[in-house]
């Protein structure tokens, strides 16, 4: 029996929303099969059948084959998939609180989940690119959800377009391999695969990652997808959807590595960071900046494989998940305390206790303060890398990092010190997945070494995770004078930050660009077939012209035929004559 | 043995006399007729699957033309195609309800024209066949379309009698000057290696220029718009679900035989040009109709790719991608038909909230542009998988570039649906939905599409008997 019966519970559920239309049960049908999930999850674990291969169809002589693999990776990735969707969907069923809406909901993020499960099993480019665009179209319904917001369906489509890019990119450099392999399967591919179509497929293909995981110079969708229902946000920032692009650079690493492609997944990892802090500093939208972090979390995991550390990387994407995860479902809460302000100027934040608690782990998780999971993962890709100028610049970056989630963290506080409200009173299942998640954060960072394959996990030198604490507290102290204390005075502090400016201005201006050109060409190409249109236009009069020269000859007047016969009759005499 | 494919022929004919002295279930008349060529033609291919038989039957003794009819694994797939799609418009093509008489009757005309023309193994039958679906067809634009028919009507059938004179060019010279006279199919392209050089390259060209007509290749596509534009939504199936594989079936003809070789690079590169060009001409349009039938064009640029790298999954892909473009573009405007007559607009800028408005027609429309952009588990997937596997076997890297069309396709079909389909702010007044037998349309070619995207060897078994 394939494992690929593992998608199979979201996908049921993905349908019977759809077909029950109903408000209450959607919810309900949607947790069990997430419960479901998680249960067949724990089964394959304990049950490994190992690397499976099912045969799609043939192409010309060439079987195309679709394998599904639970190597270790495979099935942490699956078991976070997993579980994060069915913490979103237990989150959603008191977040989401239109009800005419709910079966919808409930039916597209059940088959996101289906799609991402089936990308998370794939051991085969075919399978992996089938999962690759189910995922994508799903998170541009999700995203495009509040359809009455012309903003979210322009998100969305704006999301869309960019994953189509990378849909195609990823397609050529599928393509691009099977010429030259004739089998798809990973295995083969990093045994066999080499020379310049190869190295043009890895590019095809580290392309198509960056799309999906939202790298510079395609990270300009995710800030902009924040359009969609937090629930989703939480969902596609952690465990999924942005996670598939590092999962394939992962899984092909041996193959890229070999291919060349380590300082172009450091270069964009590296340009990504920068960009993604420095608009993270500057933005005041509560999701945005948690946006902008997961943009930093994603290139500092490209960074860490490009200097062919998987472990490193993979350290990250674990906790990375937890903790995003319970960031923006904290955010979910802060803005649905607050009539759904966006602002971090105008929340107000609450200090009770069973509020802020959960709030603090995720944060200082994000931040990676010892001994939480995110201080492990981020240390692990310190250690992996192995030049200074790099490593200067992360550095650099991570007391910028330090210093934007604090603000995230104590600028509704300090709003609170000012007007004293706290208005939370939240559903109860908001409230149940967020303290699940939290545990889930916290007991992570604590048996992580001991879990399967601990051996292998990656060194983090005590030197490293030193240097990185010291940064942290360096940021946390800017951000507290900064942003609790108020050292400097609010106007002026929006003027040095406006000094930074919005780094994603250019980018976005550059898609404009883009857009106006295809349109350029557009009209360009109109026109020419508006002339070659008149060409043909005037071959058509032409030949009206001819016929009408000759039409004189058929007038229909009988002297004239009359001396045109006598002329031809003396014209043949004079001829035959002659000859 | 008469050839069944004569049985087929008959009963249209009895079915288009039928119908004019039963005016009032004309419609019925040419369901059943319909019908029943589909279940003969599915006999004909079991019976080819099994023994493989072609019949003839003598026609003209003394210009060695015989009426013979067979199939091969290519034909059987295209035939069954045409059958389906003729069989689906003739119960839902009619969103307009006009012309009742004349359009029950021109479908039986026309599928006369496809059975013929996918079963005969001889080229004159092959350019008889042609004729009579091009006047068909124009008929079919002329009595049926919308105001501006007249004109759309003539230009397609000047540049289709120009297509098919060229191709009787080239069929006297292949018959003047191949030793055993005969124009049988599988005769010619064992012997027309041993043509004189300046034969061969005419009718090379002359039959490359009509088939290049009929499928809308650039520079040769100016009839396509006006004519996809302005005839009926079942003319719109017909024309782009079958009438334009009878030159994509041509191409495959004509690139087996052994004359084709050394321009395959040439004719790639101008199938690439069409495609990118095709790709620019839909960003610019707002007529929806007007979108699927640049997209039409783009995608038969995409199985000229594909002929042209003739190796055997390119081939394979053409067929595939042949197949499954016949399907999504008779559901695209099909979906297109039911939109105006529930809205009477197709204008993308005035189109909103159409999930809303006409659920069903909405996720028809979305699931033809999807399976022509080729998403997972529909048609198009495999077609593109087989296409470009091919085509870059071929070509290499140049073997990916009509790729930047479909981009620029999707995004425009994702501007479409974001914009149409899913934008709430002020959504346009829905008056009416679509009955049932244009719901019958919608499943069976949603179903046929998914289940051929999911299951693809019920296709591709067949095409490599």
């Amino acid at each position: 029996m394939l494992a690929l019966f593992v998608v199979l519970p979201f996908v049921l559920s993905g349908v019977l929303a759809m077909l029950v239309k109903s408000d209450r049960l959607a919810g309900p049908i949607a947790l069990a099969a997430g419960l479901v999930s998680i249960g067949l999850v724990g089964w394959l674990y304990l049950n490994n059948p190992g690397m499976q291969a099912l045969t799609w169809f043939t192409a010309g002589a060439y079987p195309i084959t679709l394998v599904t693999s639970l190597s270790q990776l495979h099935i942490w990735f699956l078991a976070l998939i997993a579980f994060m969707s069915t913490m979103v969907i237990l989150y959603s069923m008191g977040f989401m609180d239109v009800p005419s809406e709910r079966h919808a909901y409930f039916s597209e993020i059940s088959f996101f989940a289906a799609g991402m499960m089936l990308f998370a099993i794939g051991a085969d480019l075919i399978t992996l690119f089938v999962g690759w665009e189910l995922i994508g179209f799903a998170s541009y319904l999700l995203i495009g959800f509040w359809r009455h917001r012309e903003s979210a369906v322009n998100a969305a489509r704006k999301a869309v377009i960019v994953l189509l890019i990378g849909d195609l990119l990823m397609f050529s450099g599928i393509a691009l391999l099977w010429v030259q392999l004739h089998s798809l399967s990973l295995a083969y591919i990093e045994a066999n695969a080499s020379g310049y179509l190869a190295s043009a497929a890895a590019l095809f293909i580290v392309a198509g990652a960056l799309t999906k995981s939202a790298q510079f110079p395609f990270h300009e969708w995710l800030t902009d997808a924040m359009e969609g229902p937090t629930p989703v946000s939480a969902l596609l920032h952690s465990s999924t959807m942005v996670k598939a692009g590092v999962f394939l650079a992962m899984v092909l690493l041996p193959f890229l590595i070999k291919a060349g492609m380590g300082p172009i997944l450091i270069g964009a990892g590296l340009i990504s960071v920068i960009v993604a802090v420095v608009n993270a500093l500057s933005s005041t939208h509560i999701k945005r900046i948690l946006a902008y972090s997961t943009i930093e979390d994603m290139g500092l995991m490209f960074i860490a494989l490009g200097f062919g550390s998987l472990l490193a990387a993979f350290l990250l994407f674990l906790f990375q998940t937890l903790y995003k995860g319970l960031a923006f479902m904290n955010a979910g809460e802060l803005t649905k305390a607050n009539n759904d302000e966006m602002d971090i100027r105008k929340l107000v934040g609450s200090t009770r206790l069973a509020i802020i608690v959960p709030v603090i782990i995720g944060v200082a998780s994000l931040a990676g303060v010892f001994p939480l999971g995110g201080f492990f993962g981020k240390a692990a890709v310190d250690s992996a890398v192995s030049n200074y100028v790099v490593y200067a610049v992360l550095m650099l970056v991570e007391v910028v990092s330090s210093m934007y989630i604090f603000r995230w963290l104590l600028v509704p506080l300090s709003n609170r010190a000012r007007s004293g409200k706290s208005l939370y009173n939240e559903p109860r299942s908001m409230v149940m997945a967020v303290y699940i998640v939290s545990i889930g954060v916290v007991a992570s960072s604590l048996v992580w070494p001991y879990l399967s394959g601990s051996s292998r996990w990656p060194p983090i030198s005590l030197l490293d995770g030193a240097t990185y604490t010291l940064m942290l507290l360096v940021g946390f102290a800017l951000s507290y004078a900064l942003y609790y204390k108020r050292i400097v005075a609010a106007r002026k502090m929006r003027s040095i930050l406006s000094q930074l400016s919005d780094i994603s201005i250019p980018i976005n201006t550059f898609y404009g660009f883009v857009v106006w050109v295809a349109s350029k060409c557009g009209s360009a190409v109109d026109e020419f077939e508006y002339y070659l249109y008149s060409i043909v236009k005037v071959c058509g009069h032409g030949f009206v012209n001819i016929s009408l020269l000759f039409e004189r000859t058929q007038d229909g007047s009988i002297n004239y035929y009359l001396v045109m016969f006598i002329v031809g009759a003396i014209a043949a005499v004079v001829i035959f004559s002659v000859i | 043995m008469v050839p069944l494919t004569l049985a087929i022929i008959a009963i249209n004919i009895v079915a288009i006399v039928f119908a004019a002295f039963v005016r009032g279930r004309a419609k019925e008349i040419s369901i059943a007729s319909a019908a029943l060529s589909l279940a003969i033609s599915l006999y004909m291919v079991f019976l080819f699957a099994t023994s493989g038989a072609q019949s003839s039957v003598t026609y003209i003794p003394y210009l060695n033309v015989a009426l013979s009819f067979g199939l091969s694994g290519i034909s059987s797939v295209l035939l069954l195609m045409a059958e389906i799609i003729i069989l689906v418009t003739a119960v839902s093509g009619n969103t307009e309800r006009a012309g009742l008489l004349a359009s029950s009757a021109l479908i039986s005309l026309f599928q006369i024209s496809a059975v013929g023309l996918f079963t005969s193994t001889n080229l004159l039958l092959f350019f008889v066949f042609w004729d009579i679906g091009i006047v068909a067809m124009f008929l079919m634009i002329n009595l049926l379309g919308s105001e501006m028919r007249h004109n759309a009507s003539v230009n397609f059938v000047l540049y289709e009698l120009f297509a098919s004179s060229m191709l009787l060019l080239a069929i006297i010279l292949l018959y003047a000057y191949l030793p055993a006279h005969s124009l049988n199919i599988g005769y010619i392209t064992s012997a027309a290696g041993s043509l004189p050089l300046y034969i061969k390259t005419i009718v090379l060209i002359s039959m490359f220029i009509a088939f290049m007509t009929n499928m809308a290749i650039f520079p040769m596509h100016l009839w396509l718009p006006d004519a996809y534009t302005e005839a009926s939504t079942q003319g719109s199936m017909l024309l782009s679900g079958v009438l334009t594989k009878f030159g994509g079936y041509g191409m495959l003809i004509l690139f087996a035989l052994p004359i084709a070789a050394n321009y395959t690079g040439y004719v790639a590169a101008l199938a690439i040009v069409s495609v990118v060009y095709a790709s620019f001409m839909l960003i610019k349009q707002k007529d929806l109709k007007r979108v699927i039938a640049y997209s039409a064009m783009l995608e038969m640029g995409v199985i000229l790719v594909a002929v042209a790298a003739s190796n055997s999954i390119a081939t394979e892909g053409a067929v595939y991608g042949m197949f499954s473009q016949g399907l999504s573009m008779a559901l695209a405007f099909l979906a297109v038909g039911v939109i105006k007559s529930i809205y009477d607009e197709r204008n993308i800028d005035r189109l909103r909230d159409i999930v809303s408005g006409a659920r069903s027609t909405a996720y028809m429309l979305a699931i033809a542009m999807l399976s022509i952009i080729g998403f997972p588990f529909t048609s198009g997937f495999v077609s593109e998988i087989l296409i470009f596997f091919g085509s870059t076997q071929s070509f290499e890297l140049y073997g990916l570039l009509p790729l930047v069309g479909i981009l620029v396709m999707g995004g425009y079909f994702y501007h479409i649906i974001s914009r149409c389909f899913l934008s709430r702010s002020r959504p346009t007044k829905a008056g009416g939905s679509p009955d049932i037998t244009e719901r019958f349309g919608f499943y069976a070619l949603s179903v046929l599409i998914v289940l051929v995207g999911v299951l693809p060897f019920l296709v591709l078994g067949l095409l490599k008997l």
